[in-house]
């Protein structure tokens, strides 16, 4: 999960919504006034052209060629993007990483929200202490978290397994081909959901008051109170979450590296990033790389406008359905 | 209605107002706690392209210490053997004009990673670079590598084991000096074989019934692991069998026969203990695997001239002293074949500025007897690929705690007198090694499935790099 995907939804949002666009400044402001937005924004322009736009542009070119043993580099057209999408290992990544998006995501966001929840509820103490505690997973470097979780997973002397044979269920192989993604996604869930708690939860904070009060007045339950007034408030928060969370995942790659060093489960095109990595680094095909790198970049893409689509079109429609509630966020 | 113990936050934050002092100490303590987490949450590592790195073997990165004349040639040196400053130093001592610095920038493939990296880049590779065994074959070409035929390879090229030089050379080219080789041998453990009553054995034929006795007695024990992860490791042991993946490169053609008859025979002799789970099939090189051999769940290692010394350390415990050294069991009886696996050997990348001065400290540094006299001995402890020092008594005579007190050193010379120089890397052994893992461990297919897929792999592969492939 890399900051890169929160720039890029923010930036494809000010362009499209209408109330943020900045105004346009007329002549009759002054003509400086009219320059120092663009003075302003040079700065950035000039830092991401240099290590955003010039490296894609670079990977653009490499992923053109071909470098063989005997030949050395050749032209090689659009081949290496073909090889990527005819290999059905990739596309066995591809479908993992949707089937993990589709289970891990859901799942860390509702503990997540349920946490808030509660934390939020007043029926906790020390919410405050608690919060820290869920938050320090995300603290913990990824690289370190996998390493220490492959070794809690070991299956023959591995304190899971000295657990699970206590309670009876014998030797559970939790890095074994049937078992390995529910545990990557053990993993990441233990990782990201205190991150997305305390988001959810200062989300919650911005409910108002009043809304509650309301609600209570007119003879709602905790659970009513809960649900109507409190989540779908922040529901548009969680929304956001969980496209950040669901860009994460199609870029899995620290888990799976750091358990491929364990154990043989982890296939080099385990994921699509991982195959990326492979592909430049086990079997030097820097060219295969980028071209595959620049297919996985392009199906994010894809997926993060078909989602902005998709909630346009469930914002208006819920708009519709509740004249007087205002659009926050996307 | 509302829950008296539940409030809304309106209700709460009156109410906290009347609260005891002791509320906010919860309140600063959770806050510092939070303001501690996030900003180490700042410094969480992007760094997952290094996430390889660090799970796999690191020695820590040694400085050189040594001062040199600043008018000397300044060389840099990547090895990651432990231990080798020591042979670095001495060269630079009595090489005055010449100054080496060596980096350790990673073990084995970590290491190729980054060569390949500075190869593509045009800078940043280094003078002299150790290169992996089979899988160094990748980068012999003139491009890449400097041919140290003509730089004085050849006048040394008697010295060494003829396997040893055999597969380094490409098309009358020598892009690598061999630096130390693998000769594989039989490690065990003699408790073990007294508690479950079997002999030393010499034939393969002999192994399969004393794996298949331990089995019996204990179905928790296996008498060795046969890994799924390691291609270096099958490819050595089906050399043993005749079975070659590759032959020479002649130009731009290559000999591919992976799954051979040799290898579909070495198959059908492990596959049925395999599937019976009478031999393991776990992951080798990691702690499992270890704690394994040491606490007695194995009695065999099937391993090279350095897995004792370089693995001592895991396999610490009551075992020491009880291990000895056999030769591989032999697929005729009363044969003397072995197989290498590992070595390695040091080249010049063409990116060199001063091959020649490169090119000398390579030499040196593999030929020279005061180089292996360090080289040979802890914590270096490499198989030399020169029969004069693989034979010398001051190699010989070495002894580790792990195996007693004998001499292992004279088994592994028997072992290395032997090898044959038809077992050669190629120019795809990356590939073939990333795609022998996968197709190894999807599924549990067979180990003559995973051959049989692997040959039809790199021959396609080999085709699309220009390769004209016969078999």
């Amino acid at each position: 999960m890399t900051g890169a995907a929160h720039d890029t939804v923010a930036v494809l949002d000010l362009a499209s919504d209408p109330i943020r666009r900045p105004r346009r400044f007329t002549k009759r402001s002054g003509g400086k006034r009219r320059t120092t937005p663009y003075v302003l924004l040079a700065p950035f322009c000039l830092v991401f052209a240099i290590f955003a736009i010039a490296p894609l542009g670079y990977a653009l070119y490499v992923s053109l060629f071909k470098t063989t043993f005997l030949q050395g580099q050749v032209f090689a057209g659009l081949s290496n993007f073909a090889l990527t999408l005819e290999s059905s290992a990739f596309w066995h990544g591809v479908g993992r990483v949707v089937v993990f998006g589709a289970f891990q995501v859901p799942i860390m966001l509702g503990v997540a929200l349920l946490l808030a929840l509660l934390l939020d509820s007043g029926l906790v103490r020390l919410s405050r202490t608690f919060q820290a505690i869920y938050f320090i997973p995300y603290a913990v470097p990824g690289v370190v978290a996998a390493l220490m979780w492959g070794f809690m997973y070991e299956p023959s002397f591995g304190p899971l397994d000295a657990i699970s044979k206590a309670v009876g269920f014998g030797t559970i192989n939790f890095l074994g081909t049937n078992t390995i993604l529910s545990s990557i996604g053990n993993v990441v869930t233990w990782e990201w959901t205190g991150y997305h708690l305390i988001i959810l939860y200062t989300a919650l904070q911005w409910v108002p008051p009043q809304l509650e009060e309301a609600a209570l007045v007119d003879g709602a339950s905790l659970w009513q109170v809960t649900w109507h007034v409190k989540v779908r408030s922040i529901l548009p928060v969680v929304a956001l979450s969980g496209v950040f969370s669901v860009i994460g995942t199609m870029q899995l790659f620290t888990e799976p590296s750091i358990f491929a060093t364990l154990t043989p489960s982890i296939t080099s095109s385990y994921t699509p990033n991982y195959y990326v990595y492979t592909q430049a680094f086990q079997e030097f095909n820097s060219n295969g790389a980028a071209a595959t790198a620049l297919l996985l970049a392009a199906m994010t893409i894809i997926l993060m406008v078909g989602i902005m689509f998709a909630r346009k079109r469930i914002g208006r429609l819920s708009a519709r359905s509740a004249p007087g509630r205002e659009q926050t966020w996307l | 209605m509302s829950d008296s113990l539940w409030r809304t936050r309106q209700q709460r934050s009156c109410a906290a107002s009347h609260m005891r002092p002791t509320r906010n100490r919860f309140g600063i303590f959770g806050g510092v706690a939070m303001l501690a987490t996030t900003l180490l949450a700042v410094n969480v590592s992007g760094s997952e392209a290094s996430a390889a790195n660090i799970a796999k073997p690191q020695f820590n990165r040694s400085a050189n210490v040594q001062s040199c004349s600043k008018r000397a040639t300044q060389l840099t040196f990547w090895s990651w053997v432990p231990g080798i400053q020591r042979s670095v130093n001495l060269f630079n001592k009595t090489h005055n004009g010449i100054c080496v610095q060596l980096d350790n920038v990673g073990a084995g493939s970590t290491e190729l990673e980054k060569l390949a990296a500075a190869l593509k880049a045009g800078s940043g590779a280094p003078d002299v670079v150790q290169l992996p065994g089979i899988e160094a074959s990748q980068f012999f070409n003139p491009s890449e590598l400097t041919n140290l035929a003509t730089l004085g390879a050849n006048s040394v090229k008697k010295g060494f084991y003829p396997f040893a030089w055999a597969r380094l050379e490409t098309g009358g080219a020598t892009y690598c000096i061999p630096q130390d080789i693998g000769p594989m041998a039989m490690l065990y453990n003699t408790t073990f074989f007294k508690k479950y009553g079997i002999s030393v054995p010499t034939t393969w034929t002999q192994f399969a019934s004393d794996a298949a006795k331990v089995h019996r007695e204990n179905p928790q024990a296996a008498l060795t692991d046969f890994p799924t992860n390691d291609p270096n490791w099958t490819f050595g042991l089906l050399s043993q069998r005749g079975a070659n993946q590759f032959g020479p490169l002649k130009g731009s053609t290559l000999p591919i026969h992976i799954d051979n008859a040799p290898a579909k025979a070495f198959a059908a002799y492990w596959q049925p203990m395999i599937s019976k789970g009478i031999v393991q099939s776990v992951p080798d090189f990691n702690s499992g695997f270890y704690r394994e051999l040491g606490d007695g769940t194995l009695g065999v290692w099937l391993t090279a001239a350095w897995g004792p010394d370089d693995f001592s350390p895991s396999l610490a415990g009551p075992s020491v002293g009880k291990w000895r050294v056999a030769p591989l069991p032999q697929w005729k009886a009363g044969a003397n074949v072995s197989a290498d696996w590992g070595g390695s050997c040091d080249a010049v990348p063409k990116q060199s500025s001063n091959p020649k001065a490169a090119a000398a400290f390579d030499i040196w540094l593999n030929t020279n007897e005061g180089s292996w006299k360090l080289m040979a001995t802890s914590p270096t402890d490499l198989y030399p690929s020169l029969p004069r020092f693989a034979n010398a008594s001051f190699f010989v005579k070495n002894t580790i705690p792990l195996t007693g007190n004998q001499q292992i050193n004279r088994v592994f010379a028997k072992a290395a007198a032997n090898l044959s120089p038809d077992q050669l890397g190629s120019p795809i052994e990356g590939y073939v090694f990333t795609e022998y893992t996968d197709d190894a461990s999807s599924g549990h297919p067979s180990l003559q499935a995973v051959l049989s897929k692997l040959q039809s792999q790199a021959v396609s592969y080999a085709q699309q790099e220009g390769i004209k492939v016969v078999s």
